[in-house]
């Protein structure tokens, strides 16, 4: 098994982690899907307000991602919540039917998909089972087209952004599963791409070591060891590891553990996969666990009775705490693609002579802290700044914690003020994964992360001015 | 219970808002009330928590470092040091503010490290009003002008300490260097409760002339200087570069925190080094070995607090080697060729504006490689 060696990435122990073992079952007293998620619009809605759905009936589908149904988790009535232009902005149900249906009562499945090969039908039935969004592709980020053949695909078992679910808590107890998923996915692909997966290092927990056991017999899969340091499970870092490239021409596909767990129970068990695991994580959280949930969980319902104080002054994010987004408790809920619930600390108080502290819990990537003599000891987590936002002073520590080479992220703070287009283009700005720990470092406190984001929106804005003329 | 200094702030922060004769000292007012209390700010967008070093950390880091070269000063050249500090940092905060002010702007942090660092290039014979202007001229035309901290191309302290040196050249002339005070005088009370000796510019008791080694060496009389003596700082020269000792302690202190980037320093001594063994293996009489230039004059205090100036510096590592080089390279060819005995900051400075040439041939080859990657 190679040891993946990677540039730049954060190590950190943050306290809060969510513990391994996986809480029983949440139900809601409601669902609230959004239609739109990251990569998916589920903008053709198949049903109506009033109508009561089964577990697994379609709800809507994504006309540009195949038709990729968004499955109804719970059988319940239907009703719509409506934006702008009365455009239907999430699809809600009450009246929850609590169990899980038997196969007699599951719906039909939606046949949007036309299969001629084996694979290409091992494709539809996984789209047509809810598991599509658990797929991912590389370099474009969108829905993967299952159309067309990937060059490769990249299987992680390391998911190493705090706190989203751990590999090592979906695997426990469903090894077996897992390597059912993994031929599942071969078959899948159907042709001789190069799948490489990346797992923990040993010591942690013996599941790699079992892991590695499982597959043994798999001479189409190279497993590689990764270390649990972030981003480096981002299938750009591990490619670039590998000294390969995905290209738009030759795209790879990536897969978590959870998307090949998804495989053996559509494919193979032919259920539908209505429920995930979900990760509640943060100091804000009493105790950080996962657990098995549904997509459209109102977070307020998620969290209730979870809070470490009910009063406390949060930042709540959906996702993990350096890639999610901040949502408010009270109205948001977890679409499709969610998969964790972070509960920070705002950490909106005024420390005296802060510059001065020793900081036994404060992590930095310098050595200014005590922390540095206490590495055992986790590291605390707050939404603070921690500092007056300031110029850039050429301390290169964020071209030093990017994992991708030659990526220079004090260039696009440069050059987006003058709107260098063509220099962001060339010092590489469309192969940055937006991973955020250029951001994270920066003494200054500059927001490089949501400026390359400006940056690329600016550069696909001014293309498409140029298309229209 | 509330802290009574914020409650203090929190009362006198809606007259600086709204008043109009305090309003164009707000800059003044949240410098003040961010040196006491940490800001409140919580992160609104990915991602969601940062790094607990900020500007204000850094540069405390800087000046812990400095601080073993500040006891030294402080040991062989008496209490002036502390009135050329204050004078120091007092002469740059009036500029600093003021440009805050017009600008409408926080006032930042960078002159905290720039404001320690001019008084500690300086001999101990440079009046406190020379002090003053040369402080206030380094922040000005040095950082100022070119946008502030952040902005500056050159180093702020060594544009004070060139200007001092070319309007008041007889500051700095051999004739006027001080020896260092000897055991017991340091820590004797004439030394420290002598209001004279804390403003007056010959110091302390038994403040008497030297040559400075570089001057020595200039003469051919390298060897005449201990290597003891050069190592702990018993030699004339500015207050704070003499002890090789203490400026590597503080040096290894701000590599090991990574606050500062070690290439410049190590390419900076080696650069030196080298030129040095070169040029007294071409005339062995009249040139010091390379080691001899490494412990003597301000080379270590620049290749430690200078050099290592991100800001004026190169951004990039390989950049910063070539740079680093270069620099101890022109210093050793400086005392040896040139008109004066000491050349680091000339070099420095002359290495500050092809700082951003040497990033633009790095970036060149890595949007190659770049380039390589996107289109594969």
């Amino acid at each position: 098994m190679r040891k993946l060696r990677m540039k730049g990435g954060l190590r950190v122990k943050w306290e809060s982690r969510p513990t391994a073992p996986i809480e029983a079952l949440f139900t809601p007293s409601r669902l609230r899907l959004p239609v739109k998620t990251l990569r998916f619009h589920f903008s053709e809605i198949k049903v109506a307000a009033g109508d009561r759905v089964r577990a697994g009936q379609e709800l809507a589908c994504a006309p540009d991602a195949s038709n990729a149904p968004l499955l109804a988790p719970l059988g319940g009535t239907v009703s719509f919540e409506t934006g702008k232009k009365n455009r239907v902005e999430a699809i809600c149900l009450d009246d929850l039917e609590p169990r899980e249906p038997s196969r007699d009562e599951r719906p039909e499945p939606p046949n949007h998909f036309q299969a001629e090969t084996q694979h290409l039908e091992i494709r539809r039935r996984f789209i047509e089972g809810g598991g599509w969004h658990m797929i991912g592709t590389f370099p474009d980020v969108g829905p993967a087209d299952p159309q067309t053949q990937p060059s490769g695909v990249v299987i992680s078992c390391v998911k190493t952004e705090p706190f989203l679910p751990r590999g090592h808590a979906l695997l426990k107890n469903n090894l077996r599963e897992f390597s059912v998923g993994l031929e599942t996915l071969q078959r899948m692909l159907g042709g001789y791409e190069s799948i490489h997966m990346v797992v923990g290092p040993p010591g942690d927990t013996d599941l790699a070591a079992q892991l590695k056991e499982h597959c043994r017999g798999y001479a189409w899969l190279q497993v590689h060891e990764l270390s649990p340091t972030y981003p480096h499970d981002h299938p750009a870092a591990i490619l670039q590891s590998l000294g390969t490239r995905a290209t738009k021409e030759q795209p790879y596909w990536c897969i978590w553990t959870e998307g090949v767990l998804a495989l053996h129970r559509i494919v193979v068990t032919e259920r539908p996969a209505l429920k995930r695991v979900y990760a509640l994580g943060g100091p804000g959280v009493r105790r950080p666990c996962h657990v098995y949930g549904y997509p459209g969980t109102p977070i307020k319902e998620l969290l209730a009775g979870r809070l470490a104080d009910n009063n406390g002054d949060y930042c709540y994010v959906k996702g993990g705490i350096f890639t999610g987004q901040e949502v408010d408790p009270e109205t948001a809920s977890l679409d499709a693609e969610d998969e964790a619930v972070n509960v920070l600390d705002r950490g909106a108080y005024r420390r005296m002579l802060g510059w001065l502290r020793p900081g036994a819990r404060d992590h930095s990537v310098t050595r200014a802290f005590l922390s540095t003599f206490l590495p055992g000891l986790p590291k605390r987590l707050t939404a603070r700044v921690g500092g007056e936002g300031r110029a850039c002073v050429q301390c290169g520590s964020c071209e030093d914690v990017c994992p991708i080479d030659n990526l220079m992220p004090y260039l696009f703070h440069r050059y987006l003020p003058l709107e260098m287009i063509d220099e962001m283009e060339k010092a590489g700005v469309w192969l940055c994964i937006e991973c955020g720990c250029c951001s994270y470092v920066c003494p200054s406190k500059i927001p490089l992360l949501s400026e390359i984001k400006q940056g690329k929106h600016v550069i696909l804005e001014e293309l498409a001015e140029m298309e229209e003329d | 219970m509330k802290n009574p200094l914020r409650s203090l702030f929190d009362s006198l922060a809606p007259l600086f808002e709204s008043n109009r004769l305090c309003k164009p000292f707000k800059p003044l007012f949240q410098a003040t009330d961010a040196f006491f209390f940490s800001g409140d700010e919580s992160n609104k967008e990915a991602p969601f928590i940062r790094d607990g070093v900020d500007l204000k950390r850094f540069m405390m880091t800087v000046i812990f470092a400095l601080a073993p070269c500040i006891v030294s000063a402080l040991f062989f050249f008496g209490p002036y040091v502390i009135s050329m500090i204050v004078v120091s940092y007092a002469a740059g905060a009036v500029v600093e503010i003021a440009f805050a002010i017009i600008r409408k702007e926080e006032i930042n942090e960078g002159f905290l490290v720039s404001g320690m660092l001019l008084p500690l290039i300086l001999p101990v014979t440079t009046p406190l009003w020379v002090v003053a202007i040369g402080m206030a001229f380094g922040v000005l035309f040095g950082k100022e002008i070119f946008g502030g901290t952040g902005h500056n191309p050159l180093n702020p302290a060594l544009v004070g300490r060139c200007f001092i040196f070319l309007a008041w050249p007889h500051h700095t002339a051999p004739s006027a260097w001080r020896a260092p005070l000897q055991w017991p005088a340091q820590l004797q009370a004439p030394t420290w409760l002598n209001l004279r000796a804390w403003i007056s510019t010959t110091g302390a008791v038994d403040a008497a002339t030297a040559a400075t080694p570089l001057a020595l060496a200039k003469n051919g009389a390298w060897d005449s200087v201990p290597v003891m003596d050069l190592l702990t700082g018993n030699v004339g020269g500015s207050v704070g570069e003499t002890s090789a000792i203490l400026i590597i302690l503080g040096g290894l202190y701000l590599t090991w925190t990574k606050v500062s980037n070690w290439r410049p320093t190590v390419s900076c001594l080696a650069g030196a080094w080298l030129m040095g063994v070169l040029m007294h293996r071409l005339h062995p009489e009249a040139y010091a070995p390379g080691w001899f230039h490494l412990i003597s004059g301000g080379l270590m205090f620049a290749a430690v607090f200078m050099v290592t100036d991100p800001v004026s510096g190169p951004i990039t590592n390989p950049a910063r080697y070539v740079y680093g080089f270069l620099i101890g390279v022109l210093v050793v060819f400086g005392r040896c060729l040139g008109g004066f005995p000491e050349w680091v900051t000339f070099a420095v400075l002359l290495m500050n504006l092809f700082a951003p040439l040497l990033d633009e041939g790095v970036w060149a080859l890595r949007f190659r490689r770049l380039k390589q990657c996107q289109t594969q």
